[in-house]
């Protein structure tokens, strides 16, 4: 199970929210192309990202996120590539729309994103070196090693 | 039920209470009902917890 069953538990259930809220928020758009009614500069905002087809990226990046977090497959990838959205979002609502409700549903979607990634960041540290040569995605077995960091480097990367 | 698993469920309560207050606005905005949007995370989330504690006790507590 985990060395902490109760994190392990807890951090299950923010998967699963996080997941269905994305699966959610996705789907609801794809299926009805619905929008939210946003006030001021950060409806502008949206309704140009709409305009340059970059909502709908999003809401479909979303929808496969959300799949991928429910289904408990490459959740570190999902949660990495969906944090600038995260931050897009936390941003708008805490700082540029900022009505009461927004200032919860801001900080609530960068605080669901980076606790996942806190809880499943311990592999992403392990690749945190100082000095990394490049290795390429296709030769990811070479840091299957101890010490592969230095390793490489001896061997020469890519 | 053990003791992970009730201070799991209290952490779990504490984070739906946040949600719901979040999003329907109790006692800092005007109330709106909870959305369909909140409930089905919560119902997903709630369904999914129960069924991951469920199937660990079923493996004597050494899922996963």
């Amino acid at each position: 199970m985990a060395q902490n069953k109760t994190m392990y538990y807890i951090i299950t259930w923010i998967r699963l929210f996080f997941g269905a809220h994305l699966l959610f928020s996705g789907g609801r758009y794809i299926l009805t192309g619905y929008m939210p009614a946003i006030p001021g500069i950060g409806g502008e905002w949206a309704d140009a990202n709409a305009a340059i087809g970059l909502y709908q990226a999003v809401k479909y990046m979303e929808f496969v996120f959300g799949v991928m977090l429910l289904t408990n497959r490459f959740v570190l990838l999902a949660l990495i590539l969906e944090m600038p959205a995260s931050v897009n979002i936390f941003w708008l609502n805490t700082f540029i729309v900022a009505t009461p409700r927004q200032l919860f549903t801001g900080p609530q979607e960068l605080f669901l994103n980076g606790v996942l990634l806190l809880a499943y960041s311990g592999y992403l540290g392990a690749a945190l070196k100082p000095r990394l040569e490049p290795l390429w995605l296709w030769n990811a077995n070479r840091a299957y090693k101890d010490n592969y960091a230095d390793k490489v480097r001896a061997e020469g990367g890519l | 039920m053990g003791k992970p698993e009730m201070n799991a469920i209290i952490a779990c309560i504490v984070l739906s209470l946040a949600v719901f207050i979040g999003s329907t606005g109790l006692g800092y905005a005007v109330y709106r009902p909870l959305r369909y949007y909140d409930i089905f995370s919560l119902v997903i989330s709630w369904a999914g917890l129960a069924f991951t504690m469920w199937r660990a006790r079923r493996a004597g507590g050494t899922g996963e």
